[in-house]
């Protein structure tokens, strides 16, 4: 597929229908690859894809202020370019999606095929411009399990959780660095005035900042995982972005990424909207 | 450092009898930024206005807290007070100790004295954040729009035509006049409804200042005081107008299938129709729903023999759009609907009529030519028994409220049926008497002396047939007996109660309605005909029930207080807007697609050099200050002038922490 | 007595101008007594309701959180509380994950003239926060 990929890219290079390319390629080991971004077309070669390639590309098109961009995107991550579409960060005909066939990407501190890999719909890529490859879906819906397992826990327990998960968090910021959606110009948790967040770490403060993030992200998510794989002290930031993405479908009957014309569920209502708990 | 003032208001008792205001008032003075705090008796009064402004120049202060009533009370007044003392105006914070603390805790002082000093931190923590912000002038579209024929809006929109301006008057029926051109005659004159009402409907149809648009219905406003845009839907009438009212198409019409709803169900109407011979236009409309015509394709005979060719079968429903700077509404009543009284015979004993039906059966231009024969057999009547209180003051039929004109209108009816048929004798079952008003009382009482109308205090248990008698059968608490009465007829006094969709149109509007769907005002005593949705007044017995002539004088005020702001050249209108921080913005659109009043725009701009973007921007004159956008935007670009974030923030942080002295 | 203050249930109340704010000044008229438990914060409606701002409640230590807005068509702007009315199960359900109890977190409609019922809906919050408390 590599070969595929690179004289793809180098045609679009070519025939300027991009004027940057974003791929991966491979990084310092053989098990880790890091992103691309081609220019030149007499660079392609340096694009690979295997089950190493864990970064959603997603997160470099709102950094990268070009008009014409190509992308290396799983199938999964076409949802996080399709949401951005949508929230009118680029227009769907500046970026030409390069969707890759994939049978699931690896953890390489684990060793181990992502969680969200298991019962994948995207394994072929749905709506990409050009798709290379081929895989088959899995016949599963996406489960919740785990997460309809830690509802199941007291409001004390589940505190209790978190508060010790975010004792562990240093605020390093990389789980909002490496997610795609979190392209605020000027992040609260950085704002003075007011200051939404005290610069302090601990972790009442730190779980303020998780709360708030989540809470920022919700119907806009693609539960893409970018931040559960970045967090360096192991944070399960993955059982808050399900969460997510459990209540937009249950509460809201909403995908993220699945539309770009779509209206997120906080940007639109319905007068029949439920009310059962309402007094 | 902000140089804050507090001013704590004992209101009389009303604070000071369960807050310690001096504790609160010497409390303020340790809070940061605090340079002086006093306790005044009555704030709100000159003297006390006075010290405020006293102390803004004495201590050179530049912000104020005053912590008294309800901001939605007084706000607008001590905005007012610091502008004479030289400060902004949003520069004032209101601390609500009154409705929000000494009323409702009452049962321990201590509890609400330590509330009424945080409820006062919270106000000073809101007002340090409190900016400076400009007034802003909207331009007023002097027309007026008054819903509602009756006479209430007749007489808004006589009044504010006379004073100029322009009106337009829209009904829902096909003829002004509403339900005074129902009654046969006013309390406690006996002068002719009619009499006293139509010359007003022909008058209202002359004035060049009015548009009068019946048979149409308000459908949809957008907009603000000074600017509302309207749709109004035109229902076809199928008569164009080329009509002279001649009449010959009502006369020739052969469909007698309906029930005249101006003579309240009492005879058939045709299915083209007037409501009533003086009607205002008089220009009939079909009834589509029941004529032949429209329901099987065959007949037209209206319109072969309409001498001028007005009828016009393929008439459409139109929308008309139109923009007003002010509205009057003044939808008025229905009465009660006595079907629900089974000891009344839940509506289907035939000979137990409402008071409507009783005016138009004893109205000489009514369906029986003012003779009044039961509906049943078309005899004349001997005995007739009046019921008060029917759906008025009666919990158990969720109407607590009194109607107010019901004891007035009984009296009336039964001296009106003693004029037509001295030899008849009339009942009246009564809780009380409630007759306030100019010569009410002495009208009651003649009645019950000249007229020989018989009171008898208490409910009616139960109405039933024997053979063609009605059998009434009640207690007379004064007695103590049980009484049983013998009736040709039992007229109810049905009491009043909002027009069924008075709830659609007052979401129209955003007025807001008690649990019956009266329309509130703004406030009960000093603003009783505005609403808290400024531009737009209400008269009449959608507020409330009540008479001929407190309804004509509440239309008349509405009136005064459309041509009052009509004499502005420019409106002063609230600068509690939103703006947007255009550096932070990312330009997702999530503001723009909440916003109910498109007062957002996206524009593509250089927010800094050589940083285009793509970003929002508020239309100022457009912005209501709803804060919808800043309650959805992810990146806290946008905020809200007067309730800011940092202002929030502020009072959360204050609401969440302990007083800050061991007090 | 500060040890007592303590112990006192916190509950911050956002309400909107026209409906809840005006409910609340409603229940003063009606001179009904409820719980003094809660501090009343003043939002044009409860569209401007930001999540955020409820985060940051709960942060600050608020025991409960009660918002209030105008009944689903009476919005004076609308639209607002239909926005809300889709903010709060989320947040509230969130919050949960999060480990805030779900009786904490409230929300209700009272309009202008429903004092009364303003009464109890903070004697149903104030007693639900009790439950948390002492039942856990």
């Amino acid at each position: 597929m590599d070969k595929e990929l690179q004289e793809l890219i180098k045609k679009l290079l070519t025939e300027k229908k991009a004027e940057w390319a974003i791929g991966y390629e491979k990084a310092y080991d053989e098990f880790s690859t890091r992103p691309a971004f081609i220019i030149d077309p007499a660079d392609t070669a340096r694009l690979i894809f295997n089950k190493y390639c864990i970064n959603n590309l997603g997160l470099y098109l709102t950094k990268l202020k070009k008009n014409k961009l190509a992308v290396v995107c799983k199938g999964c991550d076409i949802a996080t370019v399709f949401e951005l579409i949508r929230e009118k960060q680029f227009k769907r005909e500046n970026v030409a999606i390069i969707g890759v066939a994939c049978e699931g990407v690896l953890d390489k501190r684990t060793n181990k095929l992502l969680e969200k890999c298991e019962n994948c719909q995207v394994k072929q890529p749905k709506g990409a411009d050009f798709t290379l490859g081929n895989a088959k879906n899995s016949e599963k819906p996406k489960s919740y399990a785990d997460v309809v397992e830690f509802e199941k826990k007291s409001s004390k327990e589940k505190l209790e959780f978190w508060n010790r998960q975010f004792e562990k968090c240093i605020r390093c910021y990389a789980c909002r660095n490496v997610c795609p959606v979190c392209y605020c110009p000027d992040c609260f948790a950085l704002r003075s005035m007011p200051e939404y967040l005290s610069k302090h770490v601990d972790a009442d403060k730190n779980k303020l900042f998780h709360m708030i993030r989540m809470q920022h992200v919700f119907g806009r998510c693609t539960d893409c995982k970018a931040c559960d794989t970045a967090c360096p002290v192991n944070i399960p930031l993955s059982m808050l972005t399900k969460k997510l993405a459990k209540d937009a479908k249950e509460l809201f009957n909403y995908e993220s990424g699945a539309d770009t014309d779509a209206r997120p569920p906080l940007s639109t209502y319905d007068e029949g909207d439920s009310e059962s708990d309402i007094m | 450092m902000a140089r804050i003032g507090v001013f704590v208001c004992h209101c009389g008792t009303n604070i000071a009898g369960v807050v310690d205001v001096t504790r609160v008032a010497k409390y303020a003075e340790t809070l940061p930024g605090v340079r002086i705090s006093v306790d005044y008796k009555y704030m709100c009064s000159d003297p006390g206005q006075n010290t405020i402004i006293d102390a803004v120049k004495k201590y050179n202060l530049d912000r104020i807290v005053v912590a008294a009533c309800s901001p939605r009370m007084h706000e607008g007044t001590f905005r007012k007070t610091i502008e004479r003392a030289g400060l902004n105006p949003y520069l004032m914070e209101m601390a609500n100790i009154r409705e929000h603390v000494s009323w409702v805790h009452s049962d321990d002082k201590e509890l609400a004295t330590q509330k009424a000093m945080k409820v006062m931190e919270m106000a000073v923590a809101k007002v340090r954040r409190s900016e400076a912000l400009s007034k802003m002038f909207a331009s007023i579209e002097k027309r007026a729009l008054v819903i509602g024929g009756g006479i209430a809006g007749i007489q808004a929109a006589l009044d504010i035509a006379g004073a100029g301006y322009k009106v337009v008057l829209v009904e829902k029926e096909p003829s002004i006049g509403g339900r005074m051109a129902q009654l046969d005659k006013t309390f406690p004159t006996l002068d002719c409804s009619a009499c006293i009402l139509t010359p007003k409907m022909v008058a209202v149809s002359q004035d060049p200042n009015i548009t009068l648009m019946t048979y149409a219905e308000v459908v949809e406003v957008c907009g603000y005081v000074g600017q509302f845009d309207v749709k109004i839907k035109q229902k076809a009438k199928s008569v164009n107008s080329k009509c002279i009212g001649c009449g010959v198409c009502v006369t020739k019409c052969p469909n007698r299938k309906s029930l005249s709803e101006f003579n309240e169900k009492l005879a058939p109407r045709k299915a083209i129709y007037t409501p009533f011979p003086q009607a205002v236009p008089n220009v009939p409309v079909i009834d589509r729903e029941t004529c032949t015509f429209f329901k099987t394709g065959k007949c037209k005979i209206c319109e072969k023999v309409c001498p001028t060719g007005a009828i016009e079968y393929t008439q459409q429903d139109e929308i008309i759009k139109e923009k007003f700077g002010a509205v009057v509404v003044a939808t008025g009543f229905n009465i009660y609907d006595h079907s629900n009284y089974g000891e009344y015979g839940y509506g289907e004993i035939k000979d137990v009529i409402s008071s409507l039906q009783f005016e138009r059966l004893i109205n000489s231009s009514g369906p029986t030519d003012g003779h009044v024969v039961r509906p049943s057999d078309h005899k004349e009547v001997k005995n007739v028994v009046f019921i008060q209180c029917v759906g008025s003051r009666d919990e158990s039929k969720h109407r607590p409220y009194c109607s107010r004109v019901c004891c007035m209108y009984t009296a009336k009816q039964a001296m009106l049926l003693k004029d037509h048929y001295p030899e008849t004798q009339s009942y009246v079952f009564y809780i009380d008497i409630r007759s306030a008003g100019k010569n009410y009382e002495e009208f009651v009482q003649k009645a019950q002396n000249d007229y020989g109308v018989v009171y008898l205090r208490g409910r009616v248990s139960k109405i039933y047939e024997r053979g063609d008698k009605l059998i009434v059968k009640g207690a007379d608490t004064l007695s103590g007996a049980q009484v049983e009465v013998e009736a040709d007829m039992v007229v109810l006094a049905n009491g009043l109660e909002p027009k069924a969709n008075a709830k659609e149109l007052a979401q129209l509007f955003h007025m807001s309605y008690d649990q019956y769907g009266f329309y509130n005002e703004l406030h009960p005593k000093l603003a009783p005909v505005e609403t808290a949705i400024s531009g737009v007044f209400v008269a009449g017995c959608c507020i409330s029930p009540k008479d001929i002539p407190d309804t004509v004088a509440q239309a008349s005020a509405t009136a005064a207080k459309v041509c009052a702001l009509f004499s502005k050249e420019k409106l002063e209108v609230e600068p509690l807007i939103a703006n947007v921080n255009q550096l932070t913005c990312s330009g997702c659109e999530t503001c723009y697609n909440v916003c109910p009043y498109s007062a957002i725009e996206m524009e593509d701009k250089e927010v800094r050099r050589g940083d285009m973007r793509h970003v929002a921007k508020v239309l100022e004159s457009v912005c209501k200050g709803c804060g919808a956008c800043v309650g959805s935007c992810y990146c806290k670009a946008v905020d809200l002038k007067g309730f800011s974030d940092r202002q929030v923030m502020n009072q959360i942080e204050t609401a969440t922490t302990e007083l800050s002295t061991n007090d | 007595m500060s040890n007592e203050k303590k112990k006192d249930i916190n509950v911050v109340g956002f309400l909107c101008n026209w409906c809840s704010y005006a409910g609340a000044d409603m229940t003063g008229l009606g001179r009904n007594i409820y719980p003094s438990n809660i501090k009343i914060i003043r939002i044009p409606c409860t569209g401007r309701m930001d999540p955020m701002m409820i985060i940051e409640a709960f942060h600050n230590g608020a025991d409960g959180v009660l918002v209030s807005g105008c009944h689903p068509g009476d919005c004076h702007y609308s639209e607002g509380n239909f926005y809300w009315r889709r903010r709060y199960p989320h947040l509230k359900s969130l919050m949960e994950h999060f480990g805030i109890d779900k009786r904490r977190f409230h929300a209700s409609w009272v309009s202008a003239s429903e004092g009364k019922k303003f009464a109890e809906v903070v004697k149903k919050v104030v007693a639900d926060v009790k439950d948390w408390q002492e039942n856990g």
